[in-house]
């Protein structure tokens, strides 16, 4: 199979657009399973696999330190801004401007505490750390309307689910051989197809509803 | 979790996946489902039936409506509501006004200026609160008040009912309680108590709650009291007012809305009895859980019955999901719940004189209607049936007796009893004589004792044996005989 390969390289496909077509699948697929099998709400689909995307152009250790400052700058930002009564969109805005400010000035010191050992932050792909700052606007269109727990956890398993997707799509192992049997994808379409159709218990729905079956009472 | 729970949890609960899949996809077309996200439409709609929904005063769609709203022509109670929002945000209720000023007060006492409810209607244009973020129209509408059964129950808001109706069957259905945690919102994710309800009676089973936890989503806990009022409830064993038209209303809505599987949310009017606050196209499970009971069996029970009606629905579902309730007050009382109507087994006299064969084992008895009525002592038994059991020579003594038909007083009948009665009127069968008063007047008739089976328990019972001839049930069981159980006021029969 790998003649296919080959061909689409000799055909105007780079080997980078090709990885990234293959990194698609694979976490669209695990998003899928996590939502629908396991019970993992995440922010849409979208975000945990630009997410994963991005841990891999950033390193999973900076990745994860811009999310958090992404993160804590909105969450400040909002819950100040709450207390002033002003237009929707124009507090969105305003969390994107302190967004911008908190993670300019947190890399900055953060890189000037050498101890903590990030000093290579220059290294740090700006069009990657666009993407986790877009996180901002998941978790704030969440918090609008749930609670902090509520909107802490769904954030919290985006990016569990972002770092395996990370873990999957760093290993050479899987991407060679992916890359080697592009037929996967097709598997993926069929896994995708049958976790569609799955109509069972979600893992996490065992837990929740294990009271229901629980002989307490006789 | 040991394997047999496993298997019966994938046997019996419904999961999102499933609900998703096999009721509000194929079940719930979109043409149904526009109609129950729009608060607008769903009150219309409703309304073409006759259901009541609460009264709609005023719609913003836009912000040039918001700028030429009559401010002056509110009431001073009222509802904000986004009119396509979800799970209760974006809903402000009003409790009163300030006099002479443009501010409003909120069950929480603090007041809401004009100006800041101006920004809380834009915020509702702007799609803040709706599915989507999509751009809404905000709703002013009537301000419910609570029913008085339900308001000691309640922290603040307005409690409702959830009945979930599928193939036109109310197949599960549960009370929720606004609680001081969650704001007075009856949204079980806020922290809002939620308490089964048996189908059957509309009697509350057990209650519950989830947990206030960060980490871990949806863990429920056990109440069996309401929480953080002043006085605590039970809430075991409350009666749902208006609980047969509940069911009904929630039935009707799920045929007027073309909603396959719907949950139905009905609150309770101090002055309007039930109102429905909105329907569901997309109901959560979390009822499976307040009712410990899985909604995939019941489903699965009702899936291929033909209903031909809304009353047959209702009684198919109250003879598949009624009764739980029964039991567990028995095992909580240690009392039997009885019927108000019961049929009762009465035995022949037994002491063999001369009518009855000796070789008669097994003894006559006849069944008979009889009525549970707890406005007399002692119980009561129509005089031809009295007489067929073996009484009638007694009776026929009685009769003799040339006791007068009516007495002027009280103290006239008691004299009579003292007197000439306790002389006189000496029967092996008759155990005494009795005053006893209705609309003829007063009378005095003899008690006799008879074998009876009631609810599974057979006892000697003592019986005034009534000459009237308008006795609606041949017969009466008095108070005395009424100390064990029960009486569900909701069914006639047990069978």
């Amino acid at each position: 199979m790998q003649e296919l390969t080959q061909w689409l390289l000799s055909h105007g496909v780079s080997i980078s657009m090709l990885q990234i077509v293959v990194f698609i699948p694979i976490l669209a697929t695990l998003v899928n399973i996590s939502r629908y099998f396991i019970g993992f709400k995440s922010f849409g689909i979208y975000a945990p696999i630009i997410l994963a995307l991005a841990y891999r152009y950033t390193g999973l250790s900076y990745g994860l330190l811009i999310t958090m400052l992404v993160v804590l700058s909105s969450f400040i930002g909002y819950t100040i801004m709450r207390r002033i009564r002003m237009h929707y969109l124009a507090r969105v805005a305003i969390n994107y401007v302190i967004v911008s400010i908190v993670v300019i000035f947190g890399i900055a010191l953060l890189d000037s505490i050498e101890i903590l050992g990030f000093t290579n932050f220059e290294a740090v792909d700006p069009l990657a750390l666009i993407s986790i700052a877009a996180m901002s606007d998941f978790f704030i269109k969440m918090y609008v309307k749930k609670s902090i727990g509520a909107t802490v956890r769904v954030l919290a398993e985006t990016v569990l689910i972002a770092v395996i997707g990370w873990y999957l799509i760093s290993s050479s192992q899987i991407i060679g051989y992916l890359l080697d049997n592009l037929w996967m994808l097709g598997v993926f379409l069929i896994v995708n197809l049958l976790i569609g159709r799955f109509t069972g218990l979600r893992i996490k729905e065992y837990f929740r509803f294990s009271y229901i079956v629980k002989d307490d009472n006789k | 979790m040991t394997i047999s729970e496993f298997i019966r949890l994938n046997k019996e609960v419904l999961g999102v996946n499933k609900r998703n899949e096999d009721f509000i996809r194929p079940l719930n077309p979109r043409s149904a489902k526009i109609i129950a996200d729009n608060k607008i439409i769903t009150k219309r709609v409703l309304a073409k039936v006759g259901i009541n929904s609460a009264e709609l005063y005023k719609v913003v769609r836009t912000r040039k409506q918001l700028q030429f709203l009559d401010w002056d022509s509110l009431p001073k109670s009222f509802v904000l509501k986004p009119n396509q929002g979800t799970g209760g945000n974006g809903i402000i209720v009003f409790y009163g006004k300030k006099k002479g000023k443009y501010e409003w007060i909120r069950p929480n006492g603090t007041t809401m200026t004009k100006g800041d409810i101006i920004l809380h209607i834009e915020n509702i244009l702007d799609g803040r609160f709706s599915m989507g973020n999509r751009r809404d129209v905000a709703i002013i509408e009537e301000r419910i008040k609570t029913d008085s059964t339900l308001k000691p129950y309640t922290y603040k808001g307005v409690p409702d009912v959830r009945v979930i109706v599928f193939n036109r069957i109310p197949v599960m259905a549960m009370l929720r309680l606004p609680t001081k945690r969650s704001n007075g919102t009856a949204n079980l994710h806020s922290g809002a108590i939620c308490v089964g309800i048996d189908i059957a009676s509309g009697i509350t089973r057990a209650g519950m709650y989830l947990k206030k936890s960060p980490i871990i989503e949806d863990t429920y806990t056990n109440t069996d009291t309401t929480l953080d009022l002043e006085n605590n409830l039970p809430l075991i064993g409350l009666q749902i007012p208006f609980w047969n038209d509940i069911l009904d209303i929630a039935v009707k809505s799920q045929e007027v809305s073309g909603l396959g599987y719907l949950g139905a949310d009905i609150a309770i009017d101090r002055d309007k009895g039930p109102l429905v606050i909105e329907i569901n196209a997309r109901p959560g499970l979390g009822i499976q859980v307040a009712n410990k009971i899985g909604l995939k069996k019941r489903l699965e029970q009702v899936k291929e019955i033909e209903i031909k009606s809304m009353k047959h629905g209702i009684r198919v579902a109250k003879n598949l999901f009624g009764g739980e309730v029964e039991e567990e007050i028995e095992s909580i009382s240690g009392k039997t719940v009885v019927n108000l109507i019961e049929k009762v087994t009465l035995f022949y006299k037994s002491d063999t004189d001369e009518t009855v064969s000796k070789k008669k084992v097994e003894r006559n008895k006849e069944i008979v209607k009889a009525m549970l009525d707890t406005g007399i002592t002692t119980s009561r038994i129509d005089w031809g049936i009295a007489s067929r059991l073996g009484f009638y020579k007694a009776l026929d003594f009685f009769k003799k007796s040339n006791v007068p038909d009516t007495f002027p007083t009280l103290k006239d009948a008691q004299m009579f009893i003292d007197t000439i009665g306790s002389e006189t009127l000496q029967h092996k069968d008759i155990l005494r004589l009795a005053k006893v008063s209705d609309e003829t007047g007063l009378h005095v008739l003899p008690v006799v004792e008879i074998e009876i089976r009631i609810a599974g328990e057979t006892k000697k019972v003592e019986m005034v044996v009534s000459s009237q001839k308008a006795m609606i049930y041949p017969l009466l069981i008095g108070r005395k005989e009424l100390n064990n159980y029960l009486i569900d006021t909701s069914k006639t029969f047990t069978k």
